[in-house]
Parts: structure tokens; sequence; C-alpha cells
């Protein structure tokens, strides 16, 4: 082909490259709300908002390109922020449904008010956009996205997106995090709107409708939303087939419509993650870490069932194992004495002791059911406190009631001598008080490394900033060994690059502890963390819930194997139909009738 | 595993069942068998699969994402392995299960009448509706309200209630005294054991060991997902390992008439 | 200002939008889900009511009939293929959402391809050309008629949702699937028959508004389906009575609107209501906590 051939081929294919770039930009604008498991229908609004603000300021007054474009981008920023902290408290469809409403009311007004020009639009733009300024903008914001999936942000969007209830558990703020990406995506998708106003000329309102809107998805749902590739890939296929199906002897309205519909319809039915997932499922036999993760990962569990674990290394020197509250330092953990074993008396925790948790006739009610109904609880620093009670007493309901995931209906609350009766979730775990869940809730899609990282969130500064200059950072670069060094302590460090979906129960178990550990917590509550536990991998439990208490952590262990709480704890507190009906020290409560009655029944039965 | 004789024919009939969710199983090789008439009683700790043994029986397995990957679920000699819940239901195979499943946005009588729905003789229903309402007669009092305002040992009593209008052959338990204060456990309890006087099949599972195995005609034990022990409710109640599998219970908490004086 | 005619008028309107609104609430109310498709289905009946009327020559109200059956086999087709086998993933809400979209796309590309993008008039003579004259306002027999149709047919969905052992299953599986499963009710059954409930009705008031105004072409739906989302908001997610009611006042307003402040704003009212109701009471005027376990 000569040169000149391929001259007039760009001639007539150099707005469908353009109109690739342009489109990718608009896919990365909605992949970071999908990332984190919100579904934005506003993106085309916020792009024509870029596009309106960027055309009039050039044609009104002259701008040069690039301040119109960055005009552009602020204005949609700010506006994703108004819509983000109007629609964000809501969730799934119903935020779906108010940014549909955010773009029929841009729609509605570009189309009336004078300025915009209406249904004529704007025209002409001075054509200033080039190709190549696209691509280079492309490759900025694809580069950013790289650093993005793998930073402090990316990683607390994605856990949003996995599970909101363990995210916030963790200290990650849901309406927060949410709101940054929602501003982040409007001026992504300012910038893309800029540009195009500037390529093709003439805007009008059609430009930016609901139709615009559905468009954007399908480039992200189409190329997947697990990584920044997905959209841009999505994005160029879909740009790319109706200029090949032009040349079919159809309706064209139709022959794009029924592909568009066709190919997304069977994306989401067989091919749920997208594009990419292909890339991805191919590409895993090969991944470095995950083979390493295989062939180390039986290895290390064989070990960890014959040894007790090793004690915790001393964390990273920022955290100050001294209580805050006390002030008390805990005992020096006793280097070079691999087993702790099951601790013969219980140190004293002086009765003095200024209680970490206070919890006074707490109470939660469900319609007619009082699933709690006047708890009190103290837990101190260094001192382990079992919370048991037969099935259905309500010991889940407290936990999620202290942890803040569900609002008390009564009864206070007191943590480090502050009062904190109805804090929210993610306010509580930057507290210092961290949770388990009974029946375990990891970030499946996460690595078993990230998982770790996201848990230690909340005691990071951004880490986005360094990213963006290609390096770890030395949060981050501490943040991995320090992840790594917790991994090894429940003797997971071989299946560090493993998705966490992918591990067998036990593992999961594991990894939940390690990762709430991350979060370093004051006082860390554990939901039935020996369900399922055969007795000597139960006692290992135990053990590992001693070496936490002589560092100074209270621990509040919530088990239905009553060897493993009498063994362990310091005091019990017994529940049941959602009351306090016992307290004292493991001795006392094993004699108590009111318990025993409590757990098998009264010992006489009529037959 | 330990088989005994049972008394009359078969009514449930399990085989080598083996129940995943995801990757992980929930019930290993599990063999049960409950003849007609008889109550028994499936005990054991927390997770240990006792409500999968109900699920997979009753067939709402599916819902919760569990699978049956080997045996055989036999009622009244059918197999009925892998049935959807409303055609076991058919069988007479009624389910109450672990947080009673009331239905709180429909009121009590709705919630009633919807016990019969696969019952075609409306007026004999509405009988036995009647008699509910007599025999509980807070739930005669509150028949136009939603069922979500009623208190725990009421819903649970509704539960039961709704499940027997369903003139079950066999009927599953599951938990029906969780959450409960002593009071209603008895008057639970009591309820158990007159539906049994009336001749109706029950598989039983309690956490309350002491009622469960006084109740019980016979009954299994299961440990991490397998059946470890059967026997008669007596028999077992005398049973140290009943007490380990259940709590793992330390043994200066065992009351006189559970400690170990006899061996297993 | 007439105030009769406009009240008529806002009536006429409003009872469009809540039998559209009608059916898009039920799936949500009993499945969760919400179906993007419902729009498209709207514009499918219109089409089925058409080609009854014109093509095989029936007379209007077997066009009707044509539609509400017609509607409903696309509502449980809809079922079988976009939103059945994504039952039991995780993310079914969001999967839902995204393959009724695409089955949209393939109901309205199909439109386009038959009948191409020109506007269809319904036969003269299809409906008497008759106007009354009640309180001072001028009705035309077929605004009359639709209104009446329109409420019938609310009438009667309420009546089968709240007093039939039918409707009871319903409502049995829109609060717990597993329950209603363990009474011996046929859950995937429920769903189709509330799919083809919910389908029958968008496409009866599909072809009520191409009577109306006696224009039927491929878009008709994009005009109502963002208000109609806007109305099951406004009224409560699920709420049967709250797309009823919302639909009547958004009907109201818009009329009452157009005529003291011209038509400029009118399509903003819809979506000034949703943000209202959103910030407001997010839940809608007549929805209810939900009991629903998610």
């Amino acid at each position: 082909m000569s040169i000149e051939a391929l001259g007039r081929l760009w001639a007539t294919y150099e707005s469908v490259v353009q109109f690739v770039g342009l489109n990718a930009i608009l896919g990365l604008s909605i992949y970071i709300t999908l990332a984190a498991g919100q579904l934005s229908l506003g993106q085309a609004a916020l792009m024509g908002i870029g596009a309106y603000t960027g055309a009039l300021l050039t044609v009104t007054w002259g701008w040069p390109l690039p301040l119109s474009v960055l005009a552009g981008i602020l204005t949609a920023g700010l506006a994703a922020g108004a819509l983000g902290v109007v629609v964000l408290r809501l969730r799934g469809v119903f935020l779906a449904i108010a940014t549909l409403g955010f773009g029929a009311m841009f729609g509605i007004l570009v189309l009336n008010i004078p300025l915009t020009g209406g249904a004529e639009g704007l025209r002409p733009i001075p054509s200033e956009t080039t190709t190549w300024q696209i691509y280079l903008v492309l490759a900025l914001l694809a580069y950013g996205f790289w650093r993005f999936d793998g930073s402090t942000f990316g990683r607390s969007l994605f856990a949003l997106r996995d599970d909101e209830a363990a995210a916030s558990t963790l200290g990650i703020d849901p309406f927060r995090t949410n709101l940054i990406a929602f501003v982040a995506s409007g001026m992504v998708a300012g910038l893309a709107g800029g540009l195009s106003a500037h390529l093709t000329r003439i805007i009008t309102p059609r430009d930016f409708g609901f139709e615009s809107a559905l468009e954007i998805l399908v480039f992200a749902i189409v190329g997947g939303t697990t990584g920044f590739a997905g959209p841009i890939l999505g994005a160029a296929l879909m740009t790319v087939l109706p200029e090949v199906l032009r040349f079919l002897p159809l309706e064209p309205g139709a022959v794009n419509l029924f592909v568009s519909g066709a190919i997304l319809l069977l994306v989401i039915l067989f091919l749920p993650g997208g594009l990419i997932s292909l890339r991805r499922q191919g590409r895993a036999g090969s991944d470095p870490r995950a083979s390493l993760g295989r062939r180390a990962g039986p290895d290390r569990a064989a070990t960890l069932h014959e040894d007790p674990p090793t004690p915790l290394p001393t964390p990273l020197p920022t955290q100050p194992m001294t209580s805050p509250t006390t002030g008390r330092t805990p005992p020096p953990s006793p280097a070079g004495q691999p087993s702790l074993g099951p601790d013969p008396r219980r140190r004293s925790i002086p009765a003095n002791a200024m209680p970490l948790l206070e919890v006074r006739g707490l109470a939660r009610h469900f319609g007619g059911v009082r699933a709690v109904d006047g708890v009190d609880l103290d837990v101190r620093p260094g001192e382990i406190v079992g919370l048991i009670g037969p099935n259905g007493a309500g010991k889940t309901t407290v936990v999620n009631v202290l942890s803040g995931l569900v609002p008390p209906s009564g009864g206070s609350v007191r943590f480090g001598g502050i009062d904190v009766t109805g804090w929210p979730a993610h306010r509580m775990a930057r507290l210092g008080l961290i949770r388990t869940y009974q029946n375990i809730r990891l970030f499946a899609h996460l690595s078993v490394l990230d998982n770790v990282l996201v848990g230690m969130t909340s005691r990071l500064p951004p880490t986005l900033g360094w990213s963006l200059l290609g390096r770890a950072g030395p949060h981050e670069a501490a943040a991995r060994r320090r992840a790594l060094e917790l991994l090894a302590d429940v003797g997971l460090e071989g299946v560090a690059g493993r998705p966490a979906a992918a591990l067998a129960y036990g593992d999961r178990r594991r990894l939940e502890i390690a990762r709430a550990l991350a979060a370093e917590p004051r006082l860390l509550i554990l939901d039935e963390p020996a369900a399922g536990m055969a007795g000597p991998e139960a006692g290992r439990v135990g053990t590992l819930l001693r070496t936490l208490a002589d560092r100074g952590i209270a621990v509040l262990l919530i088990e239905h194997n009553v060897r493993l709480v009498m063994q362990t704890c310091d005091r019990v507190t017994v529940v049941n139909f959602g009351a306090r009906i016992a307290e004292g020290v493991p001795a006392d409560i094993a004699r108590d009738p009111s318990v025993i009655e409590a757990y098998l029944g009264p010992t006489s039965v009529d037959r | 595993m330990i088989q005994l004789v049972t008394p009359g024919r078969p009514l449930l009939e399990i085989d080598d069942l083996t129940v995943v969710y995801g990757e992980v199983p929930a019930v290993r090789d599990a063999s049960l068998l409950v003849a007609e008439g008889e109550l028994v009683a499936l005990v054991g700790a927390n997770g240990a699969g006792k409500t999968t043994i109900l699920s997979a029986v009753s067939g709402i397995l599916g819902l919760a994402g569990g699978r049956i990957v080997a045996g055989r679920v036999r009622v009244d000699g059918r197999d009925v392995t892998g049935w959807p819940a409303h055609r076991t239901v058919g069988l007479g195979v009624i389910h109450v299960p672990e947080g009673r499943d009331i239905l709180g946005n429909l009121t009590v009588a709705e919630n009633l009448d919807l016990g019969g729905f696969r019952r075609r003789d409306r007026t004999g229903l509405a009988a036995e509706i009647a008699a509910v309402y007599e025999r509980f007669p807070v739930l005669g009092q509150r028949r136009r309200q939603p069922a979500a305002a009623l208190s725990g040992g009421e819903q649970q009593m509704l539960a039961i209630a709704r499940g027997l209008l369903g003139r079950p052959r066999l009927l599953l338990l599951d938990e029906p005294s969780m959450g409960l204060a002593p009071q209603l456990v008895s008057a639970v309890f009591a309820e158990i054991v007159r539906i049994r006087a009336a001749g109706t099949t029950v598989l039983l599972v309690e956490q309350n060991a002491h009622q469960a195995l006084g109740l019980a005609d016979r009954a299994y034990v299961l440990e991490t997902s397998r059946i470890v022990l059967a026997g008669t409710g007596p028999e077992l109640l005398r049973s140290e390992r009943v007490v380990d599998a259940y709590l793992g219970m330390p043994d200066e908490m065992l009351p006189g008439s559970l400690s170990p004086d006899v061996s297993p | 200002m007439n105030i009769p005619q406009q009240l008529f008028n806002g009536l006429f309107v409003g009872s469009i939008y809540a039998l559209f609104a009608l059916g898009y609430t039920l799936v949500f109310g009993v499945l969760d889900v919400l179906n993007l498709a419902h729009a498209a289905v709207f514009t499918l009946g219109a089409f089925f009511g058409l080609v009854a009327v014109t093509t095989l020559g029936l007379p209007v109200w077997a066009g009707v009939l044509v539609a509400f059956v017609g509607g409903g086999c696309v509502g449980i087709l809809l079922d079988r293929v976009a939103f059945a086998p994504l039952r039991r993933r995780p993310d079914t809400h969001f999967a839902g959402l995204i393959s009724s979209l695409a089955m949209a796309s393939l109901f309205i590309a199909f439109v386009q391809e038959v009948f191409g993008p020109q506007d269809y008039v319904f036969p003269p003579g299809t409906f008497p050309d008759v106007a009354l004259e009640i309180a001072g306002a001028r009705i035309q027999l077929i605004q009359l008629v639709i209104v009446a149709v329109s409420v019938g047919l609310m009438g009667w969905l309420s009546w089968l949702v709240q007093r039939t052992r039918f409707g009871r299953s319903l409502r049995a599986v829109a609060e717990n699937p597993r329950a209603a499963a363990l009474l011996g009710i046929d859950v995937e059954r429920v769903n189709a028959q509330t799919f083809f409930l919910s389908s029958a009705l968008g496409a009866v008031a599909g072809v009520l508004l191409g009577l109306a105004f006696n224009s039927v072409a491929f878009d008709l739906g994009a005009s109502i389906e963002l208000k109609g989302l806007a109305v099951i908001v406004v009224g409560g997610m699920g709420s049967l009575v709250g797309a009823m009611v919302g639909g009547l006042i958004l009907g109201l307003t818009e009329v009452f609107a157009v005529a003291g402040i011209g038509s400029t704003w009118r399509d903003a009212i819809a979506f000034g209501l949703l943000f209202i109701i959103l910030i407001v009471r997010p839940r809608g005027l007549f929805g209810r906590p939900r009991l629903r376990r998610d």
C-alpha cells in the first residue's frame, strides 16, 4: 500500500480513531464509580457540563483550549460533587435512578436556557482538539488509573464494592470515599466533554442525553470493571463496530442498537467480568504471584497445624502499644518463648483499671422482637471477655450495634471514655474498635495481601500521590512489609497473591483475623472465630488471643465453644433472650445454674 | 456408624448425603432414617450441618447457595433428591425454618391462610384456622395486624401453627426455642409434645439438648458436618460425647445428669 | 383557566402515567429488581395494538386485548432471558438493570427494523370521534374511555394483589422467597406471573397512549421512560398505591404547570419531584421500610 493510500485511509478513519480515544476517556470516567459499586447514569450530563462550559468560554470570550477545558473539568467536578452529596445516601437502583434524573434535568436545562442555544446547540466552536492531544490525555489518564488500581484509594473503592459493611468496619468512610470517586469521575467526564466540544465543533442537548449515558455504561460493562483496561477496551470495540457494520444493507439505527444490545446481553449473561476477564483467565496460569502462592501454600498450612503460631512481631513503630486510656504498658512479650500455651492462670487485670468499652442498658428492637434488651458490658485493655449465650440470644446483634452497623434503640456505649452511642461504623473503627464476622466477610475479588492492606487503610496516609509518581512511597512500602508479616503470623504469606475467594475455609478465618489486626485494634471483637474448627485448632485461636491481650489489646470473644471461652477468658458475660443473665470469672459462670439452664434447658423434662 | 432397628415404616430416608456451599462441604456422608410417627432429634454444635440437612430435605438449599453433590433423599419411598420446596410441600414435608420466616408485611390471618396454600378444602382450612385462634388467643386478637408486630414467642407460635395448617406428614422444626424466654420455651415444647401425640412425624433440630433428647424417640449427633452418633433419647442424654459435640463444655460445667458417669 | 378542563386533562395524562408505573413498580416490589425494558414493552404494546387494528382489522377493544396478552408474553420472555439466569448472582440488582437495558435495545431495534422510523396512525373511525361537555370541560370520548380502562385495570390489580390467593402468594414472594417456597408456593412461577402482569399493563398503557394521540412510533416509550421512574420513586418503589397516586400527581401537576407558567419547564416537574422526594423521604410517599433481607 502506498503512502498516499495510507493517507487517504487516515483521512477517512481519523475521526473513528479520535472517537475511540474520547470514548475511552468516558469509559474511564464511569469506571471510577463502578469500581466503588455505584451505578451512575449521569456521566453523559457531566460530560455535557464540561462540553458546554468549555465551548461557551471559547466561543464567547475566546479562551484558549487548555484553559476552557480545565474550566470544564472543574465545573463538571463541582456538579458531580453537588450531585453526590444529594444522591450518595441512596443505594443501588435508587442511586441509578437519581443520576438518571440528574441527566434528564440537565437536558431540559440546556434545551431551555438561552445561553446554551437550545435545541440548535452551540456552533461553530473553533476546532482545536487534535488526535495526538486526545491520545496524550488518554495515555496520562491510563497511567493514572494504572497506579490508582494499586493505591489505598483504589483499594478502598474495590473494598466498598465487594462488601460495604466490612469496609466500613475497617474504618473506610463509605460516603466520603464515594463522594471523592464521584467528583473524580465527574472531572474525567468533564474533560472528555471539553475535548469533544472542540472536536465536533457542534454540541446539542441530544449529544448528552439518556442514550449517551447508556452508551458510556456499555463501554465499561462490555470491557469489564475489574481493571482500568476494561473500559478502554470496551470503548474501542463499541466505537469501531458500528463502522464495520455500516457495510451491512440494513437500517443503520436498528443495526447499531441491535448489536450493542446483543453484545451487552451476552456479556452480562455469559461473561460478567467483561472482555478483560478473558485475558485474566488466560493469564492466571502464568502469573508468577499466583504460582508462587500455589507452591508455597500447602507447605505453610501444614506447618501451622503442627506448631502454635509464633508470637506476633513487634508492630510498626508508629503504633504506640501503650494504651491511650490507661497509660499502662502491657507486659513485654515473652521473646524467644515460642509456645505460650493455654495460660495456666490468668494475669489479674487491675479491677480499678478504666474500662475501654463500657456498655450500659444496650437495647435493639426489630419490630416486636427485642433482640437486645438491656445488656451491660465492660472490657478493659489487655482483658479477654467472653460473651456467650444460646443461639438467638442476641450476641451478634450486640456486636452489630457496638461496631456501628446497627444503631441502638436504647442504652449507651462509651469507648475510651468517649460517648460513642450511635456512631457510624467507620468512626468506631478509626477509634480502634475492630470486629470480625461470624460468616467471614472478606473482599472476595481482592488478593489476600490487598485484603490486609485494606485493613490498614485508616492508619495510612493517602498513597495515591506517591503512586502517581510511579513509586510505592515510604508508607505503602512499609504497609506492604507489615501486611506480609501479619500474613506470615497466620500462615498465609505463601498465598498473598491469590484472590481471597479462592482460599479454603480455615484460611479465610485466619485472613479475616490478620485483616482485623492490620487495622490496629484497641478492642478486637471476634464473632465465633472458632466456628467450624476442631478442638486443637480452636485451642490455637485461644493462644493467639492471649498473645494479643498480653500486648494490651482488649478482646471481646463471642463463641459457642464454651470450653474455649472458659480456658481463654478473664471474665465471661452470659446473655439470653437479649439480656444479661450472668457475669463473672469463668469458674463462677460454670457453676451458675441459670447459665447451665440457658444452655441445656431445664434438667427436668416432662415426657 | 451405629444403625438402629427403627420401629415402623420409614418415612424419611437419607443415604450418604453430601452437601456443599461453593466448595465448602457442610454435610458429609450423612445417613439417617425417620420412621412414621417418630420424633427424631438432630443435635450438634453451631455449623455442624443440622440446618443444612433439613434444607436438603425440604428443597431450599439452592436459595442459600448450597448443592447436593452426592447421596439420596427419599420421602415415603419416593426419591425427592433436589426437588424444589414447593414440590416437597406437596408430599407433606413442612419445614419451619430457623428464624421462623414469618411474613411480617402480611397480617396474621394471611400468614395462616398461606399455611394451607396447597390445600383444596377451604372450609376445612377455615375451621382449623379458627381452632388455632382458640388455642392461641393472642393470634386471634391480632389476626388483622401485620405479623411483624407480634413478639418473638408469638411469631414462633404463628410459624408452627402455620406449618401445621399444611397438614404435614413430616414436620421439620429448626430451633423452635431459639431466642425465647424460658416460659415460652416450655410452651413451645408443650406444643411439640401435642403435635407428636397427634401422630405427626417430627424431625427436630434443637440446641436445647435436655429438652430435645428428653422428648425424642431417637436422635443423631452431628459434629463438624458428619453424623458421629445415634441412639435413643435417654441413651444420648447420658452420653458424654453429646455434651462435648454440642458445646465443648468443660467438665466443671456439667450438671449431674450429664456428667460422664456412663461411657459412650 | 378552565379548572374542570385542566383537572380532567391532568387525570387523563396521569392515568396513563399511573398505568405504566403500576407495572414498573410491581416487578420491583415482588422481585426487587428494576426492569428498564418496561418502556420498550410499552412501545411494543402500542405496535401490537396497531397491527391488530390495522393489519388484522380487529375492533379497538380487541387491539387492547392483543396488547395485553402480547405484552404479557414479552414479559415472560424478559424474565426468562434477562432476569431468571441472574437471580442467584450476588450482583443481581446491578446485572438485572444491565440485562434489561440490553433487552430494551433489542426490542427497539426490532421495532425499528420492522416499522422503520416513521409515525403510524390508527385508521380513521377506529374510535368514534365524539366529544362530550361535562361541567364546562370538553372531553373526547376516547379520553374518557382511556381513563376508565386505566382506573379499571388499577382497581383490578389492587383487588388481585390484596384480596386473592394469588395476591397473597405474590406478596409472600415479595417479602421472603424462602418462606414462600416452604409454604408450597412455586416462586419461579410467581416471578413469571409477575412479569406477565407487569408487562401486560405496560403494553396496554402503550396502546392507550397511541390511541389518545393517534400516533405510534418506535420512540413512543422514550417520552415516558424517565417519567415513569420518577413516578415510582415518588410513590415509593414497590408500592402499587404509590404508583397510582404518583402518576396522578405528576399528570395533574404537569397540566396545571403548563396552564400556569407555560410548557417550557413541563418536563422538569417530574425530576424536580423526584429529587425533592429523594432528599426528603427516600422511601417515597407510600413506601414502607423494607422487611426483605438482602
